[in-house]
């Protein structure tokens, strides 16, 4: 409750983040950190299904073709 | 004549002067490492030139190490490859070619168990930081020092190594180092209580179904490019080790480099270790190894891996609630890095409750992930953290 509220009440540059106490910017860390490392891997999951999925149709494009 | 013998014996001297008593619990520390290493098989590789490194730095006048004029051996490798950072960069390239994506890109949803077992990541650092100004370490240094302990959690060495390089920290290069190897090495002991803790007999025993299709080369050989293409665009502090895990992926993958990529995993991995190993154990000085520290980064690193193996069965069992097919929970735990060993470890306790079940393939694709989980973990840490410590430069 406490990060969110913040970040609502400041204007949540950096400066007024390196202005909040240690404990506060450990909580920052935690938070951003976490979140980031589900959406990168979030973003390497789509590529590895997008990369998926255009094989398969090249794969089905070329049976079709031989047939 | 008596001086005379003084200046050439010194050695027998050394240890009556100040602090220099503390060396003969460092002899006995690097005999501990060499034991574990020889008796115990526990990451041999690396906790025996440690623990030999240890003996070394310790010997009277310091000559392996020498002076800032005078350099010793240990200290142009630790020059050369630890404050560089290029040791870590290199094992990781060693790493890369060694690592088989297959099951991961058969298993692509494997990937969220490599983000959910950096859970112990952030909640040490957090932990840390709370804790370290007790210790007298306050603010910037608090803030570095928290980050390489943390790291510790990944079960990743050379990501720790890396992060505690960038940050300088010299003085506790030692205990880092030595908490994130021998703790890889008891993976078969850290990690089954705690997941037997979070977890029921019924849920131990899920099988999972795995269908074997063949990953195409194009798509082998495309991963690690668009890997380190999004992780530099979106983390960039961590191209360096994402790009050197895929650049050693790529020349095991395409396929036309196969002589690089077997020097890569056997030549490059073995000598790299060889000199990280020493070159870690030269930096446990007794003078600096032996403090409150050295305790805390011990007991907090172990803090981190349980963390993230409840982090990664924590994130299972939570999927299992929405999912009609269930998940192994068991799975989450192999999402750290100590790779293949943490799936080994899996796969065992599943075969203890059902000797029929099979779930290594999805575990190795979970702790694929996790090498992904614990570079991207390391690049945001060192990216947030230095926009923090930016404050007082």
């Amino acid at each position: 409750m406490i990060l969110p509220s913040m970040i609502l009440a400041s204007n949540f540059s950096a400066d007024s983040i390196r202005a909040w106490p240690l404990w506060q910017q450990g909580l920052f860390v935690v938070v951003v950190g976490l979140v980031g490392v589900f959406l990168v891997l979030l973003l390497f999951f789509l590529t590895i299904f997008i990369m998926q999925k255009i094989t398969e149709s090249m794969e089905k494009h070329k049976k079709d073709e031989t047939v | 004549m008596i001086e005379v013998f003084k200046e050439i014996f010194s050695g027998f001297t050394f240890f009556g002067q100040g602090d220099n008593w503390k060396a003969l619990i460092m002899y006995v520390i690097g005999a501990v490492l060499i034991y574990l290493a020889i008796k115990k098989e526990y990451e041999p590789a690396l906790l025996l030139p440690i623990g030999f490194g240890a003996i070394l730095v310790n010997l009277p006048l310091g000559v392996v190490w020498g002076t800032n004029a005078v350099p010793g051996f240990l200290k142009v490798l630790y020059d050369a490859g630890i404050v560089t950072e290029l040791f870590p960069i290199l094992i990781f390239i060693a790493i890369g070619a060694m690592i088989d994506f297959s099951p991961l890109l058969k298993n692509p949803y494997m990937i969220f168990f490599g983000a959910a077992a950096q859970f112990g990541i952030f909640v040490t650092f957090f932990t840390t930081l709370v804790l370290l100004p007790y210790l007298g370490i306050h603010g910037i240094e608090a803030l570095k020092l928290a980050s390489a302990v943390g790291i510790i959690g990944a079960a990743d060495g050379p990501t720790t190594l890396f992060v505690a390089s960038h940050y300088k920290l010299n003085d506790y290069l030692g205990p880092i180092s030595v908490a994130a190897y021998s703790y890889m090495s008891l993976v078969p002991i850290i990690q089954p209580p705690v997941i037997r803790l979070l977890t029921s007999k019924k849920e131990r025993m899920i099988r999972m179904e795995y269908h074997e299709s063949p990953v195409s080369k194009p798509i082998k050989i495309l991963f690690p490019i668009l890997v380190t293409i999004i992780a530099g665009i979106i983390v960039p502090m961590s191209v360096p080790l994402v790009g050197s895990l895929m650049f050693g992926n790529l020349i095991r993958e395409c396929g036309v480099l196969e002589r690089l990529s077997q020097s890569a995993q056997n030549e490059l991995a073995n000598l790299i270790t060889l000199l990280l190993g020493i070159t870690i154990g030269s930096t446990m000085l007794a003078t600096k190894f032996i403090n409150p520290v050295t305790g805390l980064i011990m007991l907090l690193g172990l803090v981190a891996f349980i963390f993230d193996t409840a982090g990664g069965v924590l994130f299972a069992k939570f999927l299992n609630l929405f999912l009609k097919t269930k998940i192994n929970p068991m799975i989450g735990a192999a999402g750290i890095s100590a790779f293949p060993m943490s799936a080994r470890v899996v796969q065992k306790m599943a075969k203890k409750e059902d000797p029929t079940n099979f779930i290594l393939m999805q575990a190795i694709s979970a702790n694929a992930a996790g090498q992904l989980g614990s570079i991207v973990a390391g690049g945001f840490v060192i990216a947030l953290v230095d926009m923090l410590v930016k404050q007082i430069v």
